[in-house]
């Protein structure tokens, strides 16, 4: 480490041996990393890493060009995000021209566009300062189901700084969902104007002063790139435009208008258009005005953004303020309408849900896993298979889009369709998935074991789809030979069912330190059943620190699950001895606390609570542990769950 | 390779990796503390190009697991080698972790550009630098295990057996195999940049860019 500083010139020596010429050896980020474990493990040497006059204080997150630091601006005593870009090219001249149109975009002010502080160069990097926006991107801010009147403003404020940006002349050049932070102040900023054309060398003004980049590279993100952007040709004000309706619409309906996982496939995906169901439920004047800015001929877009903002504006406004009453009720029924529109996502994601589980991904991975496979698969059985599979899948989709176009009778009636479709999905993906791991022995009897696969036709057939539900329920004990992974795992595939969870907390996490816990379901518990295991860290902290997980094992009103009558929990941990404790919660249907048991052991030795007669009802059972544990990693068990077999 | 490359020492070694191991695992920081700065810059070497969250918390970890023991430490191997698979193993609770809606990752068939589709580039300027490491994230991650190991880190076949749990023989078979896959994904992604690579030596570009790496 010691003899890479010795051929370091200072600042703007770029040469382009020197890869993480910074921060001492190897670049801020290694400097950043090393202090922290150190810090952690040794409890010293957690120095500051600085970059310029700013104190790193973590990281914030990471593009394909770029690091994003939150980091403390010791001058003027206040937090700032500080991106760090590494420009391609070597010259002192490209970096001070990179500068340069950086500069130009920190003048940009608007109360919708993140105001850049300052630009600087770092040891052959370039530091860009920015506030420090406390809220989420829009991605995660996404994630939360919302009204279309919240999400209209939203998409009307990054609007407008999209607008003001190619009024000052500057081209975004990478817009997306990441790229807008909706602020905890309801303010929403665009962040980023122009960077991901910072890292490449081969931009250049045009006559009108226009930033504009070297055509021949790409730059930004595929998913949301203009057509004219994916051939590689000059991208102007109205890509971004582009760009902002796949957004506005992958936000609006969950799906982007265009797919493809090549950029060949999205350029045909483009060029063919949106399909015409694309923003079916938004209102027909914004759905005309995005699919317009969708045109893949820039000319055929609107001319700025203007028109946009205009069908943006929300209608009517004197009927948002009538008095509260009123507007409780409306805002109920407009919530409950827009929720009924969500449910149809459904409908909507029908073919993406299918080709998760058997698309040109899982198709490709199977090929390849089993051309490995010894012995190897004889063509002509790979080929039953797969036709096999893709009649299944065929039939499925069918069916699927007919339930879905012929509507919900009624809300329960919508989940329990949309339950056997997942179900059926379910069961394909379990014959498929050995194939991805190359299991060739199972390559022939594909064709038998989609036959007997529910035929999802039957899924609009409420008589067969509950004797379905029966069925399968029952199916869920573990076959003898451990091939079938049972009815626990169906609680990682099936979001509306809810076998099993586990989760860990320490109490650290709210002062400072994290920690993260996984549920997985294992064969192999000590008495021959299944295991749940909850792996988790407590991370960042030094100290003993205190941890829990639960576990549920419960029913649903669609799969009943009986526990074994003889089976029995047991908790077992790795780690450092200390003191622990269990309750074990017992509820019948549901509701009724049926026992509570409490259980405090000084040692991580097994402990076992029998659950006991459990086996005529209906029980959900919720296991809550709790124990002091050593940072790092824990391990905790929960052996030999079952269910009866009857 | 020698068991730790002089040049990444802060000091003389005078004492081994495993003298130091055993003295950390019997409480002394400052052996620990030394092994760590004998180390780090390989571990963290390791995580770089595969994850794109910061890869502090899997560096902690893969030294802790070190001194907790928890993978076993084969008599004949080199602390490096341990190091590796220690890390290895890390990496793939890792992945296991970030599993969703029952989409079993498969180690070998998954790679890191479909779990984390923003490249951690960041390290090459140059433009063919950067299609290699680009192309090493889009094959299988467990190709891009032992392609790394076997370029960045000089590896033995029989060492990356041990790394990732196999036999000498399929490890060589492994790493065959690894390389054509790597060659198509060069292939692909060379086409998208406009990039000529008819004439590409593939071990000569991949030495050149571990200067990079290890300067």
């Amino acid at each position: 480490m010691t003899d890479a500083t010795t051929n370091e010139g200072p600042g703007l020596e770029l040469a382009a041996t020197h890869a993480d010429a910074s921060a001492g050896e190897k670049g801020v980020e290694y400097a950043r990393v090393k202090s922290l474990v150190r810090g952690a493990l040794f409890g010293r040497g957690d120095t500051p890493v600085r970059i310029g006059r700013f104190t790193v204080l973590g990281r914030l997150g990471q593009g394909a060009m770029s690091v994003v630091y939150a980091a403390y601006d010791d001058e003027l005593d206040r937090k700032v995000a500080l991106k760090l870009l590494r420009p391609e090219g070597n010259d002192a001249q490209a970096s001070a021209r990179l500068r340069r149109e950086a500069q130009a975009i920190a003048r940009l002010s608007h109360p919708n566009v993140v105001p850049v502080y300052e630009v600087g160069e770092h040891d052959g990097e370039l530091f860009i300062a920015m506030e420090f926006v406390r809220g989420a991107t829009l991605r995660t801010w996404l994630e939360t189901a919302r009204g279309w009147p919240e999400l209209r403003d939203v998409l009307q404020q990054a609007a407008q700084g999209l607008a003001a940006a190619h009024e000052a002349g500057i081209v975004h050049r990478d817009f997306k969902p990441e790229n807008v932070m909706v602020g905890d102040d309801g303010r929403v900023r665009v962040l980023d104007f122009g960077v991901a054309a910072l890292g490449e060398s081969g931009q250049h003004r045009d006559d009108a002063g226009v930033l504009q980049t070297r055509a021949g590279t790409l730059i930004g993100t595929p998913a949301y790139m203009a057509p004219e952007g994916l051939a590689r040709r000059v991208v102007d004000a109205r890509g971004d435009q582009f760009s902002f309706c796949v957004v506005a619409l992958e936000a609006a309906s969950g799906r982007r208008p265009f797919e493809g996982e090549t950029i060949e496939a999205l350029q045909r995906a483009v060029e063919t258009g949106p399909s015409s169901s694309t923003g079916a439920d938004l209102s027909p004047g914004v759905r005309a005005a995005l699919l317009q800015g969708l045109s893949s001929d820039p000319e055929a877009r609107h001319a700025s953004m203007a028109p946009l903002l205009r069908a943006l504006d929300p209608p009517a406004a004197p009927r948002w303020r009538t008095p509260v009453v009123t507007s409780l009720v409306g805002a109920g029924v407009l919530a409950g309408a827009w929720s009924m529109s969500r449910t149809d996502d459904r409908c909507r994601t029908a073919e993406a849900d299918l080709a998760a589980v058997w698309g040109s991904q899982a198709r490709s991975e199977a090929t390849r896993a089993l051309a490995d496979a010894q012995p190897p698969v004889a063509l002509g059985t790979w080929t039953d298979a797969t036709l096999a599979l893709d009649g299944y899948a065929d039939r499925w989709l069918n069916a699927r889009t007919e339930a879905c176009e012929r509507g919900p009778d009624d809300d329960e009636t919508a989940l329990q369709v949309a339950l056997c479709f997942e179900w059926a999905l379910s069961d394909l993906g379990r014959v498929v998935d050995p194939l991805r791991e190359g299991a060739a022995s199972v390559a022939e009897d594909v064709p038998s074991r989609v036959a007997s696969l529910f035929d999802p036709g039957q899924c609009s057939d409420a008589a067969a789809r509950s004797s379905w539900a029966r069925v399968r329920s029952q199916r869920a004990a573990p076959a003898p030979d451990g091939s079938e992974s049972g009815l626990l795992s169906d609680f990682e595939q099936v979001p509306y069912t809810r076998f099993g969870a586990g989760w860990a907390v320490s109490t650290d996490h709210f002062v400072g330190g994290t920690s993260t816990a996984t549920m997985t379901v294992e064969e192999g518990g000590r008495g021959g059943g299944q295991a749940l295991r909850v792996a988790g860290e407590v991370l960042g902290k030094q100290q003993p620190t205190w941890a829990g997980a639960m576990v549920f094992l419960g029913a649903t009103p669609f799969a009943p699950a009986n526990l074994q009558s003889k089976g029995a929990l047991s908790f077992w941990a790795r780690g450092k001895p200390g003191p622990y404790a269990v309750m074990l919660f017992t509820v019948r249907n549901g509701f009724e606390p049926a026992r509570v048991e409490f259980d405090v052991r000084e040692d991580w030795t097994r402990t076992q609570i029998d659950l006991g007669a459990l086996s005529d009802e209906r029980y959900d059972v919720t296991a809550i542990f709790i124990g002091r544990v050593r940072p790092g990693a824990f391990d905790l068990r929960v052996d030999d769950v079952g269910f009866a077999d009857d | 390779m020698p068991d730790a490359p002089a040049r990444l020492l802060p000091c003389p070694a005078v004492t081994t990796d495993r003298e130091l191991l055993e003295a950390w695992r019997s409480g002394s920081a400052a052996a620990g503390e030394a092994l760590f700065e004998r180390h780090f810059d390989a571990v963290m070497r390791f995580f770089r190009n595969k994850i794109d969250d910061g890869p502090e918390e899997l560096v902690q970890r893969t030294f802790l697991a070190c001194v907790e023991g928890r993978t076993r430490f084969r008599g004949d191997s080199t602390f490096r080698t341990y190091l590796f698979a220690v890390a290895h193993n890390t990496l793939k609770a890792h992945f296991r972790s970030r599993r969703r809606r029952g989409v079993e990752i498969d180690f070998t068939a998954e790679s890191v550009w479909g779990l984390a589709p923003s490249p951690s580039t960041l390290a090459v300027r140059d433009r063919s630098q950067r299609v290699l490491l680009d192309a090493l994230r889009r094959i299988p991650v467990q190709s891009q295990v032992v392609l790394e190991l076997h370029y960045w880190e000089g590896l033995t076949a029989a060492e990356i057996g041990e790394v990732i749990d196999v036999p000498h023989g399929t490890a060589k078979t492994r790493i065959r195999r690894a390389r054509q896959l790597l060659g198509a994904a060069i292939e692909e992604r060379a086409r998208g940049e406009s990039l000529d690579v008819s004439q590409l030596d593939l071990d000569a570009w991949a030495q050149s860019v571990r200067q990079v790496l290890l300067r």
